[in-house]
C-alpha cells in the first residue's frame, strides 16, 4: 500500500509535468489547476503513506524492490526507503513545493513562461521525491540529475537575458562536477571501499550544496522568478547535498578521514560564506550566502555525528530561507522604516559581527576578500576550465587527424579484438579515452560553429563507448553498444535540430537566440542535450550506469576518466544548446546591441570579426 | 582627419563640463524608496515628441514606439477608427498619392520594425573593442564593478560596509582599498590600474582616457558611451550628485568618480586579458569624428514616420470621443447644483476619477473637487517612522518649511516601538544571516517562517507581514503646524508655518478650485497613498504630487490649518471668511485597499459628528463600488463582482505576499481635464482622466490657471510619459518583468546579483496601459488658455513640443480647440458619445478592456432622452 502511494506521489507530478511540457494543457487557469492538483495529489499520497508508516511501526522500512532493468549482474532497482530522515525531508519537500506552487500561481499571473514554469516545478517535485525516498544510490542519482536539469531550466527561465543563461550554465557546470562524484559512487556502492565512496559522496555533496570551493554559484543562481529561487536555493536543492550525506552516513560513517573532511569543508564554508554574506549589497545574494553558511554548519553537525540535529537544522534553515527569499522584495519598505526606529547612524555605519574585533590593518584586506567572494569563482575557473581550454587549443589544429586515428583505431579494435590479449585491450581503451577527452576539450572552444560543437560532443561520446567496448570482455559488450546507439540517435537529433537553424559552416555568436527561428528545432536540440547529459527519462541515463558498471572492474582510474568525460560531455551538450538557442531573440538582437542596457547590453557589441 | 597625439592632463579638455553634458543623457532615477514619475526622455524634451523618440532610439538602442503589429491589431479590433487614421494620414502626408501609398502599407501589415543599435554598439567603444579583437569589455568589468558600486553606495542592506565609504568619495575609497589591501581587488590589481589609482580621480580619469581613447575630441563621446553601458548605476550616481539629499546614508558621490573607477577597471580588465601592449582607439585612423550629443535633426526613416502615423491615429481614436463627450456635456442645459452638505476634495490623480463619481452617485448632496494632492502646502515632513524628512510637494518645488511629527501620549510611543527581535530576525534582519546567531536563530525561526508563509499563502492577512499598512500608521501621532516665532531646523528650514502663510496657501487652493462660497458643513480632504506588501516599487503607487509619498500629512495639515482660529482670522482678512458652521477634516484614501481613514476626529466639535457619520457611510458605500469598478481590470477576479466581494478582493491583494499587482496604479491614465466638475460629472471616463477643479469665470486673465498648470502638467505628464516609454520598450526604458528582481542596496532593483540597476516601470505596472500621450483640456477660452500655458516655460515646453496635447473648451461657446503649431485650432466634427449607462456599476460590468467615454447616471439618461 505504502509502496503504491509513494509511487503515485512520484509519478503523478511527473506525468502531469510531461503533459504540460507537451502543451496538452494551455491557458493559465487550466495550467495552474493541473499543477496544483498534481502537487496536491503528490502531497496527499505522501501524507497518507507517511501516516500509514507511522501507524505501522515507524521503523525504517524498505518497499518491495522492482527491478526496472537487468542485464547480467547489473540491476536498476526501484525501491524506496522510509525512515525518520526521509520522512521528515519528504514532508519538507511537499510543504515547500506546495506553498511555492500556490504562491507562484498568483505571482506568475500573465507571465509568458507560465506553463513552462509549472512544468519544471512539477518535474522538480517528482525529482525531489525520488531523491528523498530512494533506497539505493542508482535511483537517487536519477532524482539528483532531474533536480539539476530543473535548476538549469529555471535559472535560465528568462532565457532572452544573457546573464541568466550564463549563470544557469555556471550552476550546471558545478552540478556536473557533483554528478561525477554521485555517478561513480552509485556504481561503486556495492562492496566498494568506504573511504573512496565517502570522498565521492562528499564531492557530490559539496557541489550540490554549494560548499567550499563551489559556493559562488548560489547567489548567481538567483536569476529566475523569486519563487523558484526560494524553492531551489533557499529551500530544497541547496540542501540536497547535505541530505545525501545524511542518508548515506552508514556507508561512509566509519571512515574517519571522510568525517574529518566533511567537517573541514563545512567549517570552511560556514566561515567564508558568512563573511561573503555580510558584504553582499543585494538581498538575494545575502540570503543565498547565509543559507550556504548554515548548510556548512549542517556538514559540521553531520561530521560530528549529530544526525538529528542536522536534520532539524536542515528543515529549519530551508523554511527560513525560503520565506526570506519570498518576502525579499519588501526589504526596501521594511528597512527604510526600521532604520528610523533603531537609531539610524549606529545601525548603518561601522562593522558588525567579528569584523569589530579585527585589527585595523586587516579590515581592508578582509573586506576585499569578502567582496571578491574569496576568489572562489576565479579559482575554480583557473583550476578546471583553463587547462581544458588550453588542451583544446592545442588539439584543434589536429582535429582531422584525431578523427582519422580514432576511426582507424576502432576498425583495428573490432578486427583484432578476438585475438589479442587483455593488456592490448586496456591500452586501446586508454587511447580511446584520451581521444574522447581531447575531442571534448576541443569541443569546449569550438562554440563558434554550433554544428561543429555538437559534432565534437558526439564524437567524444562515441569514443567513450568505444573505449568501454574494447576494455570489457568479449561476452559483455552490450553496454557499450547500447550506449553508442543511444548516443548516436540523440546526437543525430541534436545535429538535425541545430542544422534546422544554422547553415553547415556558419558561425554564430554566443547566445545567438535562435529559438524563435524554429521552436521544433529547439525542442529536438533540448532533448538531445538532456540525453547526452544523461537525463533519467532517456536511455543514456541507464547507458552511463552500464558503461561504468562494465568499466569498474578495469580499475578506478579508467572509471574516473570515463565519468569525467561523461560529465564534461553532458555540460558541453547543454552549453551548446544554450549558446545556439538561448539568448535574446534574433529580432531583438540588433536593437539590443547595448541599449540603455537596463538589461545591459544583451550581446557584446563587437562580435569577433573572424570571417566565417 | 587630424591625429593629435595624446597628452596626459592636457588643460585643453574641460572634464567637468564634458561630464555635465554627458550626465544630461543618462537616466535620472533616484533611489527607489522615493520613486518619482518623470519623463523618461526628459533629456530630449526640447525636441518635438516624435523626433525625440527617434533620436533617443538611436542613442539608447530602444524602440521608437509600439510595434506596427500592435496598432494593426487595434485597428482590426476597432480601437483605431478609420476617421482617426485618415486624420493622422492627412496631417503626415499632404499629397493624396503618398497618402494612399502610406495607407496601403499601414493596413497591409508589411511595415518593417525600425530597429536601431544603440550608441554603445556602433560608437567609438564598439570600434575600439573590435580593434582589440572583440574583447567583451563592459561585461568583464561590470561583473566586478557593480559589486564595488553596490558595496560603496549601499543604504543599509549589507552589514559590513566598505571601509571609508562614509568619509570618502567612491574613487578614493576604491584607491584606498587597493592600496591598503595585499589581496587583489579585481580588476584593479594590475600594475597599470594600480599606477592609475595612485593619481587623484581627475588625473586618473584623464590619464585613462588618454590611454584608451587618445584623442581629446573623442573623450566626451567615449565617456558617454562608457557610462551608457551601465545606465542604471551611472544615472543614479549622477542624480545623487545633483541631489545629495536623496540618499539616506550620505555618500559623497560624483559622476566623475564613477567614470574614473569605471575606466580604470576597464583598463585593468584589458591589461589582464591583452597585457600592456594594446593600442588606444586613436591608433586606428578609420574612426570618423564623433559628436557626443545625439543629433537633434535626426533623419527619421519611412517606417518611423508610418509608425508615428499609427500612434497619432491610435491617440485620436481616444481623444475624439473624449472631446465629443466634453463638448456634448458642456452644451447641455445645466440645473443649478443643489446645496451641498459636504465637500470631498481629492487629488488630481486618475484613480480619484472613479471615486468622485461613485461618491456623487451614492450621495448627490456631496460635491467633489480635485486639486494637486499636496493641497498647496509644500513642506518637508518627518513622520515618526521616517529616518529623514521627505519632500511632500511636486518634485520641481523646493519647500522652505519642515513639519515634524511626534507622539504625544505614552501609549502611542509604545505602539511605535520596533517589533521584538525575533520578529525582526525572521523578516530580514541580518542577525539570521550571521554565522552563530544565524545558527541559533534558524532553529528557532524555521518553523515560525513556515507558519507565516502558510498563513499568508493560504489566507492572506496583515498579521504575518511585518509592515503595517498605511491606514494603521500614526493616527496617534501629532505635529505642530503653526510655528511660534521663526524657529528653524539645523538645515535652515522653518519649523511650521505662520497663520498668514497658511491663509495665503489656503486661499490659493480654494480659489483655484472655485470652492470659496456656499460653505457646507464638512469639507473632507483626501490625501492618498497605497499600501502594498512585497513591493519594492511602493513609492510609485503613492501620490505623484507629493513626490511619491503619502499625501495624508498634507491633507491633515490643510484641515488643521483651515480649522485654526488664527488662520481663519487671517483668511477673513484676505476676503475668504469661512463660517463657524464649517469644519475641515483631513483623511487618507488608500488607493489599493479602497479604504478611508479620517484624522484628528477627537479634535472635532461634537456638533459635526452626525454630519460626519453620514459622510462616512456614503464614503464606505462609494469605496465599495469603486472597488467593484477597479476589479474589472484584474484578470484573476471573476466577473461580475459585487461591491462587498470586490472590497474583500482588493484588501486581500494589498496584504498578499504573492501579488505582484496590488493595484494597477496609473496604468490607464490618458487625459487630464481642468475645469468645473459640471463638465465631467455624469461622464464615465473609465479612471483614465486626471481632473483638477477650476472655476473659469473667476479667472478672466488665466493667472489661476497658470498656477494650476504649473502643478498639474509636470506631475501628470511625468506619469503619463513614464508609463508610455516603459510600455513601448520594457527592456530599455522599463524595468522588464518584476518577478526576478533583486533589491540592491535599498537603491533600486536589478536582475540576479550581477545586473545593472533597472530604471523605469516593470511590465506588471504597464501591461494594460494603452500608450497614448496625455491630452489636457482646460475649461477656458482659447486665448486665455494659451496665454496661461505660455506664462510658464516649463509647462509650455511640454505643450509646444507635443509631449502632451493641450486643448481648451470655451465655457461660453462650448467649442473645443487644440494647440497646434503655435495657436489654438478649433476642432470640428466631434460627435457626442454613443454610450450611456444607468450607473457606474453597469458600465463596469462591460468586460475588462478600456471602455468608450459614455454618459452615466439616471439624470444623464433622462436628459439624453430629452435631447434626442
Amino acid at each position: 500500500m505504502i509502496d503504491e502511494l509513494l509511487l503515485l506521489a512520484i509519478v503523478g507530478p511527473l506525468l502531469l509535468a510531461l503533459l504540460l511540457a507537451l502543451r496538452a494543457v494551455t491557458g493559465e487557469r487550466a495550467v495552474a489547476y493541473v499543477a496544483q492538483s498534481a502537487a496536491a495529489l503528490s502531497a496527499a499520497t505522501s501524507a497518507i503513506a507517511v501516516g500509514l508508516w507511522i501507524a505501522h511501526s515507524a521503523r525504517p522500512l524498505l518497499t518491495p524492490p522492482h527491478v526496472l532493468f537487468q542485464h547480467q549482474d547489473y540491476r536498476f532497482t526501484f525501491q524506496l526507503a522510509l525512515d525518520d530522515a526521509s520522512v521528515v525531508f519528504l514532508v519538507l519537500v511537499q510543504f515547500t513545493t506546495g506553498m511555492v506552487l500556490r504562491f507562484s500561481r498568483f505571482y506568475l499571473h500573465r507571465e509568458p513562461g507560465f506553463r513552462r514554469f509549472f512544468a519544471t516545478v512539477l518535474m522538480f517535485q517528482a525529482a525531489m521525491c525520488v531523491l528523498t525516498l530512494a533506497a539505493n544510490l542508482d535511483l537517487m542519482f536519477a532524482g539528483w540529475e532531474m533536480v539539476g536539469c530543473a535548476s538549469f531550466l529555471l535559472i535560465a527561465f528568462y532565457w532572452e537575458r544573457q546573464s541568466a543563461v550564463r549563470n544557469a550554465l555556471k550552476t550546471y557546470s558545478v552540478y556536473r562536477v557533483a554528478d561525477m562524484g554521485m555517478l561513480l559512487a552509485a556504481c561503486m556502492a556495492e562492496g566498494g571501499d568506504h573511504r573512496a565512496l565517502g570522498f565521492l559522496l562528499l564531492l557530490a555533496a559539496i557541489g550540490k550544496s554549494a560548499q567550499f570551493p563551489f559556493s559562488f554559484w548560489v547567489p548567481r543562481a538567483m536569476e529566475g522568478p523569486t519563487p523558484s529561487s526560494a524553492l531551489f536555493y533557499g529551500a530544497l536543492s541547496v540542501h540536497a547535498g547535505a541530505y545525501l550525506l545524511l542518508r548515506t552516513e552508514p556507508l561512509w560513517g566509519d571512515a574517519t578521514m571522510v568525517r574529518v573532511f566533511v567537517g573541514v569543508f563545512g567549517l570552511l564554508t560556514a566561515a567564508l560564506c558568512s563573511m561573503f554574506s555580510r558584504v553582499q549589497p543585494t538581498i538575494k545574494g545575502q540570503v543565498g550566502y547565509a543559507s550556504v553558511t548554515q548548510v556548512g554548519l549542517i556538514f559540521v553537525e553531520l561530521a560530528l555525528g549529530f544526525r538529528v540535529l542536522a536534520l532539524v537544522h536542515m528543515v529549519c534553515n530551508a523554511l527560513l530561507r525560503c520565506y526570506q527569499l519570498l518576502v525579499s522584495p519588501s526589504v526596501v519598505a521594511y528597512l527604510v522604516r526600521r532604520q528610523a526606529s533603531a537609531g539610524f547612524a549606529q545601525a548603518t555605519e561601522g562593522r558588525s559581527g567579528y569584523a569589530r574585533f579585527l585589527p585595523e590593518k586587516w579590515v581592508s584586506p578582509l573586506y576585499v576578500f569578502a567582496l571578491s567572494e574569496g576568489y572562489l569563482k576565479e579559482t575554480v575557473k583557473v583550476a578546471i576550465w583553463s587547462p581544458l581550454r588550453r588542451v583544446g587549443q592545442v588539439v584543434r589544429p589536429w582535429r582531422a587527424a584525431l578523427l582519422v586515428v580514432g576511426a582507424a583505431g576502432l576498425a583495428v579494435a573490432v578486427a583484432i579484438a578476438p585475438r589479442t590479449s587483455q593488456h592490448w585491450h586496456v591500452a586501446l581503451g586508454w587511447a580511446f579515452m584520451t581521444q574522447a577527452l581531447l575531442c571534448s576539450a576541443s569541443g569546449l572552444g569550438s562554440w563558434r560553429s554550433p554544428l561543429r560543437a555538437v559534432a565534437w560532443v558526439s564524437v567524444s561520446s562515441v569514443a567513450v563507448a568505444a573505449a568501454v567496448f574494447v576494455i570489457s570482455p568479449a561476452h559483455n559488450r552490450f553496454a557499450s553498444i547500447a550506449y553508442a546507439a543511444a548516443v548516436a540517435v540523440l546526437c543525430g537529433l541534436g545535429l538535425a535540430g541545430t542544422r534546422m537553424v544554422v547553415a553547415p559552416r556558419a558561425e554564430a555568436a554566443r547566445f545567438a537566440g535562435l529559438s524563435d527561428k524554429n521552436p521544433a528545432a529547439m525542442a529536438l536540440a533540448l532533448v538531445s542535450a538532456l540525453g547526452i547529459a544523461g537525463f533519467p527519462l532517456l536511455p543514456t541515463f541507464l547507458g552511463e550506469d552500464l558503461l561504468l558498471h562494465d568499466a569498474l572492474p578495469q580499475g578506478a582510474a579508467v572509471s574516473a576518466l570515463i565519468t569525467a568525460v561523461l560529465a564534461l560531455n553532458g555540460y558541453l551538450a547543454v552549453r551548446n544548446f544554450a549558446f545556439a538557442f538561448l539568448g535574446p531573440h534574433q529580432s531583438e538582437q540588433r536593437s539590443a546591441l547595448g541599449g540603455v542596457g537596463n538589461q545591459a547590453p544583451l550581446v557584446e557589441c563587437a562580435m569577433p570579426s573572424r570571417a566565417a | 582627419m587630424s591625429t593629435s597625439s595624446p597628452s596626459v592632463g592636457d588643460p585643453g579638455f574641460d572634464l567637468e563640463a564634458a561630464l555635465d553634458r554627458v550626465a544630461h543623457w543618462l537616466p535620472t532615477s533616484g533611489p527607489i524608496k522615493d520613486f518619482i514619475h518623470h519623463n523618461t526622455l526628459h533629456a530630449f524634451q526640447r525636441m518635438k515628441f516624435h523626433q525625440a523618440a527617434s533620436a533617443a532610439a538611436r542613442l539608447y538602442g530602444a524602440r521608437v514606439g509600439m510595434p506596427a503589429r500592435f496598432f494593426l491589431e487595434a485597428y482590426h479590433a476597432g480601437r483605431i477608427s478609420d476617421s482617426a487614421l485618415e486624420r493622422a494620414l492627412a496631417s503626415a502626408f499632404p499629397d493624396e498619392q503618398s497618402r494612399a501609398a502610406a495607407r496601403t502599407q499601414l493596413k497591409s501589415g508589411t511595415l518593417d520594425e525600425p530597429v536601431f543599435a544603440g550608441r554603445v554598439c556602433r560608437g567609438l567603444r564598439a570600434m575600439w573593442t573590435e580593434q582589440l579583437g572583440g574583447v567583451a569589455l563592459h561585461r568583464r568589468s561590470h561583473l566586478h564593478l557593480f559589486r564595488v558600486f553596490g558595496g560603496y553606495l549601499d543604504q543599509g542592506l549589507s552589514t559590513w560596509r566598505m571601509p571609508g565609504a562614509d568619509q570618502m568619495g567612491l574613487y578614493d575609497c576604491v584607491a584606498n582599498l587597493v592600496a591598503a589591501s595585499r589581496l587583489p581587488l579585481l580588476p584593479f590589481d594590475t600594475a597599470g590600474a594600480r599606477a592609475l589609482l595612485r593619481l587623484p580621480a581627475r588625473e586618473a580619469l584623464t590619464a585613462a582616457l588618454a590611454r584608451s581613447v587618445g584623442r581629446q575630441d573623442w573623450y566626451e563621446s567615449y565617456l558617454l558611451e562608457t557610462l551608457l553601458t551601465a545606465p542604471g548605476w551611472s544615472g543614479l550616481m549622477g542624480e545623487c550628485e545633483r541631489m545629495p539629499g536623496l540618499l539616506l546614508v550620505p555618500r559623497p558621490i560624483t559622476l566623475l568618480d564613477c567614470a574614473a573607477v569605471t575606466l580604470v577597471a576597464e583598463l585593468g580588465c584589458l591589461e589582464r586579458e591583452l597585457g600592456l601592449g594594446f593600442a588606444p582607439l586613436s591608433a586606428s585612423s578609420a574612426c570618423p569624428a564623433a559628436d557626443a550629443a545625439p543629433d537633434e535633426r535626426v533623419d527619421r526613416t519611412d517606417a518611423e514616420v508610418l509608425l508615428s502615423v499609427w500612434q497619432e491615429a491610435f491617440e485620436w481614436s481616444y481623444y475624439a470621443p473624449l472631446l465629443g463627450a466634453l463638448k456634448a456635456k458642456s452644451t447641455r442645459r445645466r440645473l443649478p447644483p443643489p446645496k451641498a452638505t459636504a465637500w470631498a476634495v481629492f487629488c488630481i490623480d486618475d484613480r480619484a476619477c472613479s471615486v468622485r463619481r461613485h461618491i456623487e452617485e451614492v450621495a448627490p448632496d456631496i460635491a467633489t473637487f480635485a486639486t494637486a494632492g499636496f493641497f498647496g502646502l509644500d513642506f518637508y515632513y518627518r513622520g515618526v517612522d521616517d529616518a529623514i524628512a521627505g519632500k511632500h510637494c511636486p518634485a520641481p518645488m523646493t519647500p522652505r518649511h519642515l513639519i515634524v511629527e511626534r507622539f504625544e501620549t505614552s501609549q502611542a510611543i509604545q505602539a511605535s516601538r520596533p517589533p521584538p527581535w525575533w520578529r525582526r530576525a525572521l523578516h530580514m534582519e541580518a542577525g539570521s544571516n550571521s554565522l552563530l546567531r544565524g545558527w541559533l536563530l534558524s532553529y528557532v525561526l524555521g518553523f515560525g517562517a513556515a507558519l507565516r508563509l502558510a498563513a499568508n499563502v493560504l489566507r492572506p492577512s496583515l498579521a504575518p507581514v511585518a509592515i503595517a499598512p498605511l491606514s494603521t500608521v500614526n493616527r496617534q501621532a501629532r505635529f505642530k503646524l503653526v510655528r511660534e516665532g521663526d524657529a528653524r531646523s539645523p538645515d535652515g528650514l522653518l519649523l511650521g508655518y505662520s497663520p498668514d502663510e497658511l491663509a495665503e496657501r489656503i486661499v490659493t487652493v480654494l480659489r483655484s478650485m472655485g470652492a470659496d462660497r456656499d460653505w457646507p458643513e464638512l469639507v473632507v480632504l483626501f490625501g492618498h497613498g497605497a499600501s502594498s506588501v512585497n513591493n519594492p516599487y511602493f513609492a510609485a503607487y503613492n501620490c505623484g504630487a507629493c513626490s511619491g509619498r503619502v499625501g495624508a500629512p498634507n491633507a491633515r495639515a490643510f484641515a488643521k490649518a483651515a480649522n485654526h482660529p488664527d488662520v481663519r482670522a487671517a483668511l477673513r482678512e484676505k476676503g475668504l471668511p469661512i463660517p463657524d458652521s464649517t469644519w475641515f477634516i483631513g483623511a487618507l484614501y488608500d488607493t489599493t485597499r479602497d479604504e478611508a481613514t479620517f484624522y484628528d476626529m477627537d479634535r472635532m466639535p461634537a456638533r459635526f459628528r452626525p454630519a460626519l457619520a453620514v459622510f462616512q457611510r456614503s464614503c464606505d458605500e462609494a469605496l465599495a463600488r469603486n472597488a467593484a469598478e477597479r476589479c474589472r481590470r484584474f484578470e484573476s477576479v471573476p466577473l461580475p463582482v459585487s461591491p462587498a466581494r470586490a472590497l474583500e478582493e482588493v484588501r486581500l491583494r494589498s496584504v498578499s505576499l504573492f501579488e505582484p499587482r496590488p493595484e494597477y496604479n496609473h496604468a490607464t491614465n490618458a487625459s487630464c481635464v481642468v475645469g468645473r466638475r459640471a463638465l465631467t460629472a455624469g461622464l464615465f471616463l473609465d479612471r483614465r482622466t486626471f481632473m483638477s477643479s477650476y472655476e473659469p469665470s473667476r479667472d478672466p486673465d488665466g493667472e489661476i490657471l497658470t498656477g494650476i498648470l504649473a502643478a498639474v502638467v509636470p506631475v501628470c505628464a511625468g506619469i503619463n510619459l513614464e508609463y508610455y516609454f516603459s510600455r513601448i520598450d520594457p527592456r530599455v526604458y522599463g524595468a522588464g518583468t518584476k518577478l526576478p528582481h533583486n533589491v540592491n542596496g535599498l537603491l533600486g532593483v536589478c536582475n540576479g546579483i550581477e545586473g545593472d540597476l533597472l530604471t523605469g516601470l516593470p511590465t506588471q505596472m504597464t501591461e494594460i496601459h494603452d500608450p497614448v500621450r496625455l491630452i489636457i483640456v482646460v475649461e477656458q477660452s482659447p486665448d486665455v488658455a494659451l496665454a496661461a500655458a505660455k506664462r510658464n516655460p516649463a509647462v509650455f515646453e511640454f505643450v509646444e513640443n507635443e509631449w502632451v496635447r493641450y486643448g481648451c473648451l470655451d465655457p461660453t461657446t462650448g467649442e473645443i480647440s487644440l494647440y497646434d503649431g503655435g495657436e489654438m485650432v478649433k476642432v470640428n466634427g466631434l460627435a457626442p458619445p454613443a454610450w450611456a449607462w444607468p450607473t457606474s456599476l453597469d458600465a463596469a460590468r462591460q468586460g475588462r478592456a478600456n471602455l468608450p467615454v459614455g454618459f452615466v447616471g439616471r439624470l444623464e439618461l433622462a436628459s439624453e432622452g430629452a435631447s434626442s
